[in-house]
């Protein structure tokens, strides 16, 4: 591309070895279709450093674990908390004030995502 | 084996992605410029809302009753079903992109009823985890089956899943299907059918095939080979190559100035020429449309041209492709018009690589090239970014999109809140 611009002179040295730059969607989303970006708009997970208006990396294609950071649909809307699984199934919030949401049956929580990222912007 | 994948009121259940209050209530989607419904949830039906009903007419009356109305969102769509026909790609050795909500699998080296099954359970559960969004699966021998099958999985199944690889399955729901609903006879034929006495799927399967290939011409005869299990129809290919691009919109109010008429052409110009270079082709010739309300309006109002122009050699310039445009538009307007519509399409288009190179081209042909891909680039990002003045500022003529929803997965300012 720059040898056509300017015919004359030495093509650079580093030509055989350039390659593309490194991409931060390839190193971080491994399921394109079922990777969703949201964004976080309460300090309910500051505790663990996911500032507010931080951006998630959301993979709807992951299964839950314990202590997995998720979306989950709690009374018709989205929420991002901290999975807990054991003892008792529960979703933490990682905020000044940590108050769980206690879930009595399994049925109950629809887990939308993992959450395998968060980008803090400063 | 065919698989028909289908989403269920597709457009709806975009908005209900992101809208989770929304499960479960009555919701509408909006046609351009707000005009008539093109998507209703199951709840909207059972209010009595129809397909095509003006929203104009019905909008106080439903609002008033909790109807939630959107207009349509189209970067949210592509986005979603793109990432559906993705996952589907990912599940079957051949897909055929239909529609935006419809894709066809070729499953032609699977026999077994057990794993077809397996595959339509698996397409389902994938597309509703990964991407959030209810599609039904209808399989059999042909096309056509497939389809009726799709047909068959809304209207007789619990778990919106059918496979119609016996025939007298086939047979018994073909009785039950009224002979619009089949693949490729539509409204207008069935009317025809109807008088010979042809009302369902099953009565158009034993008719007589000489007659009716007299009477209607090959391509029913292939529908009703279809029906009876014989494969007329293969999988098309996923990439056809684009021979004309079009972009065109009717106004959200009527336009006479031709300034305005200008303006609104050079911006769907600047649109197919964005079009254009995504899918690394140049065209040689555009043609510029506009027309005055078809409906309800008297003869001598009514103002329709188009006009051709030839360009000197191949391009994917929009600046000199605004220029074609603007010209052409000049020559086919009329004072004392209302217009409605104006439109653009480039035709004879070649692919990037291999071109020929003319006697006439310009200097600085790299600085051009520089230039599109440097606004491609900043456009990619932030829609409209940067735009020539020529695409005007005020574009009192766009759309009516009142009721849009967010860009969602589209657009950084747009991206889904969490608490």
């Amino acid at each position: 591309m720059f040898l056509k611009r300017d015919p004359v002179g030495w093509p650079s040295p580093a030509d055989d070895y350039s390659e593309d730059f490194i991409s931060l969607n390839q190193h971080l989303i491994k399921n394109p279709a079922a990777t969703y970006l949201m964004r976080i708009d309460s300090n309910s997970m500051i505790g663990i450093g996911i500032n507010i208006k931080s951006i998630l990396i959301v993979d709807r294609s992951l299964k839950p674990k314990n202590n997995n950071i998720v979306i989950a649909l709690v009374d018709g809307s989205y929420v991002c908390r901290q999975l807990k699984l054991f003892p008792k199934l529960e979703l933490i919030s990682r905020g000044v004030v940590n108050k769980p949401i206690t879930i009595d049956k399994e049925e109950e929580l629809e887990i939308i995502g993992v959450v395998i990222a968060a980008i803090n912007q400063y | 084996m065919f698989m028909l994948v289908d989403c269920n009121c597709f457009y709806v259940s975009c908005e209900r992605v992101f809208r989770p209050d929304l499960n479960k209530k009555p919701v509408v989607v909006l046609s351009n410029n707000d005009g008539c419904v093109i998507a209703l949830s199951k709840e909207a039906k059972c209010l009595g809302i129809k397909m095509c009903d003006p929203w104009f007419k019905i909008k106080n009356y439903y609002s008033f009753r909790g109807v939630v109305a959107f207009s349509s969102n189209y970067e949210l769509y592509a986005d979603l079903s793109y990432r559906i026909m993705n996952i589907l790609e990912s599940l079957a050795p051949k897909i055929e992109v239909y529609s935006i909500d419809e894709a066809f699998l070729d499953l032609s080296q699977i026999n077994n009823n057990v794993d077809i099954k397996k595959i339509a359970v698996q397409c389902q559960a994938k597309i509703k985890k990964y991407v959030g969004i209810p599609v039904r699966v209808g399989s059999g021998p042909t096309k056509t089956i497939a389809k009726i099958a799709s047909y068959g999985a809304k209207y007789y199944t619990k778990n919106n899943i059918l496979n119609l690889s016996k025939i007298n399955d086939q047979y018994k729901i073909m009785q039950d299907i009224p002979v619009k609903e089949v693949w490729g006879v539509g409204l207008k034929l069935s009317n025809r059918l109807s008088l010979l006495g042809i009302r369902t799927a099953a009565d158009l399967l034993r008719s007589d095939i000489v007659y009716m290939k007299k009477m209607f011409g090959i391509s029913l005869v292939k529908t009703i080979m279809e029906l009876n299990g014989q494969e007329c129809m293969s999988l098309q290919s996923k990439y056809r190559e684009k021979k004309q691009i079009i972009v065109s919109r009717s106004f959200s109010q009527k336009i006479d100035k031709l300034s305005s008429l200008q303006e609104a052409v050079s911006d769907y110009t600047a649109r197919a020429a964005e079009k254009l270079r995504r899918g690394k082709q140049l065209c040689k010739s555009l043609t510029v449309f506009l027309r005055t309300n078809t409906f309800g309006v008297s003869n001598d109002s009514h103002y329709e041209r188009s006009y051709y122009v030839p360009l000197l050699s191949l391009t994917d310039d929009t600046r000199e492709l605004i220029t074609a445009a603007k010209f052409a538009m000049k020559r086919i307007y009329r004072l004392g018009y209302s217009y409605n519509k104006v439109g653009i399409v480039f035709s004879d288009l070649s692919r990037n690589n291999n071109i020929q190179i003319e006697i006439f081209n310009k200097r600085g042909e790299g600085r051009a090239k520089r230039l599109m891909r440097a606004i491609d680039e900043i456009n990619f990002h932030n829609k409209g970014k940067v735009m020539f003045l020529a695409q005007g500022v005020e574009k009192c003529w766009s759309m009516k999109r009142d009721y849009q929803s967010p860009k969602y997965t589209t657009s950084w300012h747009d991206l889904p809140g969490v608490m």
